[in-house]
């Protein structure tokens, strides 16, 4: 899963930890997600969700790998 | 907040490596780690203190007795701490914990098992001119190793697969 993370918090001027601080999990946690190192949870991308006002979907890309055209 | 700040915290290291190395958890490097420390620290000085005063012949015997019992419910507020630590880490960082934990005492359990699987056929006999398997490491019968050294290395073990699931994901 693909994400625009890492964009949407350099357009606000935020570093992961006022990210992290804003949806209440680590910097470590933001920095794994932004890599693409960690697929967030449900809640976990509904609260970034929020917090960047944005739909879910604009934040987050599945590409299913199995997926043939 | 400027844009040299960003970049900044983005280059940091993604992880406290040495603090999980030798702590076996994220020290001081997430919020829910540092009041877990905090209050560990509580609990080690309580137990610490209790330990030192209830030898002291000084006090009289019930306060003796009080600390004596002290000395245990420190351990359990120590647990208590750190199960409380475990339900405020964020997602993350509690899988993490898990997986490292699933490993590590999955990796012992096997190792137990096989150790005391040798030492049943040291019980039992091996077949003839095979020689024990005891006397092939070195040891005696039925005691070929002691279970709880395999327990002493569980928390060294699993504080390094934490170090190496945090690389992983750095």
């Amino acid at each position: 899963m693909k994400n625009c993370l890492r964009l949407l918090r350099s357009e606000r001027r935020w570093s992961q930890s006022d990210l992290a601080e804003r949806i209440g999990v680590s910097r470590q946690t933001i920095n794994a997600i932004e890599n693409d190192r960690y697929d967030p949870s449900l809640p976990l991308a509904f609260r970034m969700s929020v917090v960047f006002e944005r739909p879910i979907e604009q934040l987050f890309e599945y590409h299913n790998e199995d997926q043939r055209d | 907040m400027n844009d040299k700040r960003v970049e900044s915290d983005d280059d940091r290291p993604s992880w406290p490596y040495l603090e999980m190395l030798v702590f076996g958890s994220f020290g001081s490097g997430t919020p829910a780690g540092r009041s877990a420390r905090h209050r560990g620290y509580v609990w080690l000085a309580a137990f610490a203190v209790s330990a030192m005063a209830v030898g002291s012949t000084s006090l009289p015997w019930a306060a003796r007795v009080m600390l004596a019992v002290a000395m245990p419910m420190a351990w359990v507020g120590f647990g208590w701490s750190s199960a409380r630590h475990f339900s405020e880490m964020d997602e993350l960082t509690r899988l993490m914990h898990l997986e490292a934990t699933a490993f590590a005492y999955s990796a012992v359990v096997v190792v137990a098992i096989i150790w005391y699987a040798l030492g049943v056929l040291d019980v039992f006999g091996t077949p003839p001119g095979a020689g024990t398997v005891a006397t092939l490491v070195g040891g005696r019968a039925r005691s070929v190793l002691p279970l709880f050294v395999l327990f002493v290395v569980v928390e060294p073990i699993r504080a390094l697969a934490l170090v190496l699931l945090a690389r992983a994901r750095r």
